[in-house]
């Protein structure tokens, strides 16, 4: 989820050149809508400034309370925003502006994790 | 690079469509059926966001667009825009309603909703082919 469209574009290419299928948002509101329609989803990565009711914190807490199976992370280009959004995620916050390696990394290690967890 | 090898690589270059669409579950299906149909696609979520990628300079070949969105400009004031500043570029409305009065003047072609994703490839291609029917 990212409500710039330079951006968007750039991470969602580069993830679907990584073999990944993207689903491209604007709102918290879209990720609640997919999630709806039974699509699956192994991993949000969301800004924490999205328009509407939601942000990216209350949506990372929506997604872990009503879809535990789904990871979260959360980027931002304002620091103090990605330190809170470092509390809630456990790897820490992607400031901005990242390298979208970065993000293919992460998005790697958190479907590892899932792979090999116990209860997986 | 030369004319002939900047016409060849124009020749073989993926075409690019833009699709601009409020509703996820609407856009992400087009996209991903025309990304299988061999186009690269950039998704927009509503006009400025389009406006905002033509004026990056992206390349794009046609812009397939639903009429009815929140903001300041709809699907029309879009085919208007892209019909002022870039009038060599296809664009495609679609709409579940009529909007027949106000695209009075407008060459875009009309696809009513709900369509199937194969007639929007089929519209795409032949419009992209045949580039007499831009004005059709």
């Amino acid at each position: 989820m990212e409500p710039d469209i330079l951006v968007r574009m750039a991470i969602a290419d580069y993830l679907r050149d990584c073999g990944y299928k993207v689903f491209e948002g604007v709102t918290a509101n879209d990720v609640v809508t997919v999630l709806g329609s039974r699509q699956r989803i192994d991993v949000v990565f969301a800004e924490v400034q999205l328009s509407g009711g939601m942000d990216g914190f209350a949506l990372a807490q929506w997604v872990r309370e009503e879809h535990p199976d789904i990871d979260v992370i959360l980027t931002s280009g304002i620091a103090r925003a990605a330190k809170k959004a470092g509390d809630l995620c456990d790897e820490g916050p992607l400031e901005k502006p990242y390298h979208p390696q970065e993000v293919v990394r992460r998005v790697n290690v958190l479907l590892e994790r899932r792979r090999t967890a116990p209860n997986g | 690079m030369s004319s002939a090898m900047a016409s060849v690589e124009e020749a073989t270059r993926q075409p690019v469509i833009l699709v601009v669409e409020d509703e996820i579950l609407v856009r992400s299906p087009v996209a991903e059926f025309l990304r299988t149909a061999g186009y690269k696609v950039i998704e927009a979520a509503n006009a400025a966001e389009a406006v905002a990628v033509f004026v990056t300079g992206t390349v794009i070949d046609l812009v397939f667009s639903d009429i009815d969105m929140p903001g300041p400009m709809d699907g029309v004031g879009l085919a208007r825009w892209i019909s002022r500043h870039h009038p060599g570029i296809h664009v495609i409305l679609s709409s579940g309603i009529s909007h027949a009065a106000r695209t009075k003047g407008i060459t875009a072609p009309f696809l009513p909703k709900p369509y199937r994703l194969a007639a929007v490839a089929l519209r795409i291609r032949s419009l992209l082919e045949d580039p007499r029917q831009k004005d059709a």
